[in-house]
Order: structure tokens, then sequence, then C-alpha cells
């Protein structure tokens, strides 16, 4: 079954059948968790970089913020079985879309990837595969039975 | 010529920061002030096809988040790993700033980062670009000192 | 096959980033060794078994291409494999220590940089289990 993952929001599967996407990761980025053992993951589609400037906002709609997303996306699979030590993670998106010389003036699709990466390093997991930056938009998903992850930016699809 | 070296400083600050660092560059209206004084300044010197030093200030707390985002860590960590951590962004910055002038053909030595003078952080060279870079915690200041005219090269 | 690998760098935070990268990675390590210049560093592969060395270039006392130099020189350490992490940006350079059989790591690195580096090099694979005992200190978010 396919679920869209909508802006600041996840979705968590232990269900092989499930096919997990989200479009239209310009700024935002996409990101994958997969346990291949437990067979558990989810995706995440994370919009702005740091909940500091808005806590209200980040109570609300934690998924927004990746310093809340992240944990809440990890802690769920562990939840659902997943065990940290296997988890795959991967992570696409970050675009700079509106290109104005320098790029966009708050860049925040680099901002978003600095933040994730900052978080990542602190929690001790790498990253198993990235597709980050440019001003294309993506499609990601995250095939539930084999933890596949594909992306579709302008026609063109490729395995992550 | 002068902004082109201002630029190539800015570009390998960024990297290094960005990178090492996890911190990002933010424009001068989102920043706060930054206080008059550094908390620390160290500088490395170069040799090569031209010759000099860079001094890198650092301001408004960095320090000690630059130092727990290199090692990951939540706790503050000490002063000398905090100085460690400068000292090694600057031998970065540098390292990645020469070629970006002089060429990736030609050959610099590096020394290693040691504390700058307060009062004298050029030791009487001359100062050929002057960079100041407001992130996300903190600011830095940048001062290229060369012993030698600095070529533009052509990349 | 667990990995005895000697981190040769002046600053000790560059070390502790190193080392965590490879702690985090899933490469079969075992013990890590620390060095802050090249004469430290021929002492620790004198009284110690490594396997592989991740060395900076610019250090005081002696720097890593004298290292590298004593090290190929030398025939029980000739073929260890050494991967150099370093600023250094000169082609030049760069070539020269290609040639003496060193991969070579530019910083500012990512972890994952070093990660492939190390796979490459060695044939491992990086499916073991992290050493999450040992970074579980501090207060960590997930």
């Amino acid at each position: 079954m396919k679920h869209v993952i909508g802006v600041a929001d996840m979705k968590i599967s232990g269900n092989p059948d499930d096919i997990l996407v989200t479009y239209a990761l310009g700024s935002c980025l996409g990101i994958t968790v997969y346990d291949p053992v437990a067979k558990v993951g989810g995706m995440a589609h994370v919009m702005l970089p740091l909940s500091t400037g808005d806590p209200n906002k980040a109570a609300a709609k934690p998924m927004m913020f990746v310093d809340t997303a992240l944990p809440r996306l990890f802690i769920s699979c562990y939840k659902a079985g997943a065990i940290k030590q296997r988890m795959i993670v991967k992570v696409a998106g970050g675009a700079a879309p509106l290109d104005t010389g320098r790029g966009d003036y708050f860049e925040i699709g680099k901002r978003n990837f600095i933040v994730l990466r900052k978080m990542l390093w602190k929690n001790g997991v790498l990253l198993k595969g990235h597709d980050v930056g440019g001003k294309q938009s993506r499609t990601m998903t995250l095939n539930m039975s084999n933890g596949e992850v594909t992306l579709k930016s302008q026609g063109v699809r490729t395995r992550l | 010529m002068k902004d082109q070296l201002k630029t190539k400083i800015y570009d390998a600050a960024v990297l290094t920061f960005e990178q090492l660092g996890f911190m990002f560059p933010i424009a001068d209206d989102e920043a706060e002030p930054p206080p008059p004084t550094p908390d620390a300044a160290v500088y490395v010197e170069f040799e090569g096809p031209f010759s000099g030093r860079l001094v890198i200030k650092a301001y408004g707390g960095l320090l000690s988040v630059l130092a727990a985002n290199m090692l990951g860590e939540s706790d503050a960590p000490s002063q000398e790993q905090q100085h460690d951590a400068l000292g090694e962004v600057a031998n970065v910055i540098c390292g990645n700033l020469l070629p970006s002038i002089a060429g990736s053909a030609e050959v610099f030595d590096l020394g290693t980062p040691l504390p700058a003078d307060e009062t004298d952080p050029g030791a009487g060279l001359p100062s050929a670009a002057e960079v100041r870079i407001a992130l996300d915690q903190g600011a830095i200041e940048m001062i290229f000192y060369a012993a030698d005219e600095v070529p533009c090269l052509e990349e | 096959m667990a990995l005895n690998i000697l981190v040769v760098d002046d600053s000790s935070i560059m070390r502790a980033m190193i080392i965590k990268v490879l702690r985090i990675s899933g490469l079969p390590c075992g013990e890590f060794y620390q060095a802050a210049n090249g004469v430290e560093a021929l002492k620790v592969i004198d009284e110690n078994w490594i396997d592989m060395a991740l060395v900076d270039i610019n250090m005081p006392v002696m720097n890593g291409e004298e290292l590298i130099n004593r090290l190929r020189e030398n025939p029980d350490t000739a073929d260890l494999p050494i991967v150099v992490v370093s600023s250094e940006a000169s082609e030049t350079r760069i070539e020269i220590l290609r040639r003496k059989g060193a991969e070579f790591i530019h910083k500012p690195f990512t972890p994952e940089t070093v990660r492939e580096t190390i796979i490459e090099m060695t044939g491992v694979s990086d499916e073991g289990s992290t050493e999450n005992e040992d970074i579980r200190c501090g207060s960590l978010d997930f």
C-alpha cells in the first residue's frame, strides 16, 4: 500500500507491502531510516533546520524542524522494533530552488542538511546515502519490502 | 583583487565551519552584534610562492560550540579542546585557501596554529584582507597578512 | 579481522573526530592508538601491532611526509596501509604521497568519506555492529 508523507510529517511502517513516498522535496529534506533485519523503517519530510526560533510551532508540529523531527523518527522506529546499529539512513532534498546569485538568501536547504549532519554525528550515526543540494525538486520513495530508496527528479529515476 | 581574495577567504572558512563544525553563516541582520573583544585568536603561518599568516579571531561563545560540535558531544569541552578546535579550523581554512589563490600545483608549508598576540596579531606584516562572518552561534574575524604580493591566478 | 588503527595528528580534537568516525562506521576496528607527531607515531608502531595509519601532514617535530618516508624505508612497515588526512590541497604534494602508496582524504572531510576510503583500501565490510557503548556518553537525542 502506498503512503504519501506530506510536509512536516512522517510515517513508520513494519509492513513489507508498504511503499512510503514524499513529493516536492525542494529545500526540505526527505529522511528515510530502515532496519533490514526487523524490516521496520520510516520516512520524514522536514522543512526547517532549528526549532529554537519558534518553540510553540515546534511543540505543535515537531516534524517541521530537523532538530525535533529526527529524534522522533528514530525513536518511533525503535518502538516498532528497529535497532539503532542496524538502521540505514538516507537523505534527499536540501535544494536551493530559488537561486538568486549566491543561492536563496537564507539557504534553508543547506542549513537543513548541516543541522541533520550535526545531529547524526552527535548521535553516532553515519549516512548510507544522500542526494542533496542543487536546484531541482525531488520525489523520494522507500520500499518497505527491501529498504530500497529511489529518487525521481526531472523525470529521471535513480536508486540512492 | 581584494574582493576576490575576500571571497576566497569567505568560501574556505564557510566550507570548513559547515563540514567540520556543523555551523553555517547567517546574515548580519540575523546576528547579534559581536562583543568588542574576541574569546580567542590563533594564527597559522605559511611559506610558499608567497608567505604570510592567517589570523582567526572567535567571538560570542563560538569556541565552546565549535569544539562540542566537532566532538559530537553535548557537554562543554575543556578550554584546551576549545583552543585546539580553533587552531585546527584555522589550519584547515588556510590549507584550503592558499591553493585557491595560488593554484593547485603550488606547494605551501603551513606552521602549527599558535595563539595570536592581541596587540600585534600580524607581527608587523601588512594586512591584505579582512573578513568577518556571523555564524549561527558566534562570529569569526579573519585577517590575511601577506609578506609578499599575493598573485591573482585564474583557476 | 579487527583492525588496529593508529591516528597521527597534532590536534587532539581531530584525532578524537577520526576515532569517533571509525567507532561508529561499522568497520571491524580493534585497538585505537594515537600520536601527535611522526616521532611518537614511529614509537607506537615499534611497540604495537598496527594494521593501518591515518596521518596528518602538517605536524611539528616530524611531519607526515617524513613519517611516511621512514615507514616505507623500513621493510617491516613498507606495506603498511596509510591514509593521509590533511588540508593539503597541492596536487604536486598529493601526487608524491600517492606514489608512496598512501590514500588521501582532504580536510574538511565527511565521516562517510573516511568510511568509504577505508572500505576501498582494505576490502573490509562496514556491516559489523557499531560500538554504541562507547559513544553513549553525555546525552544522546536518539
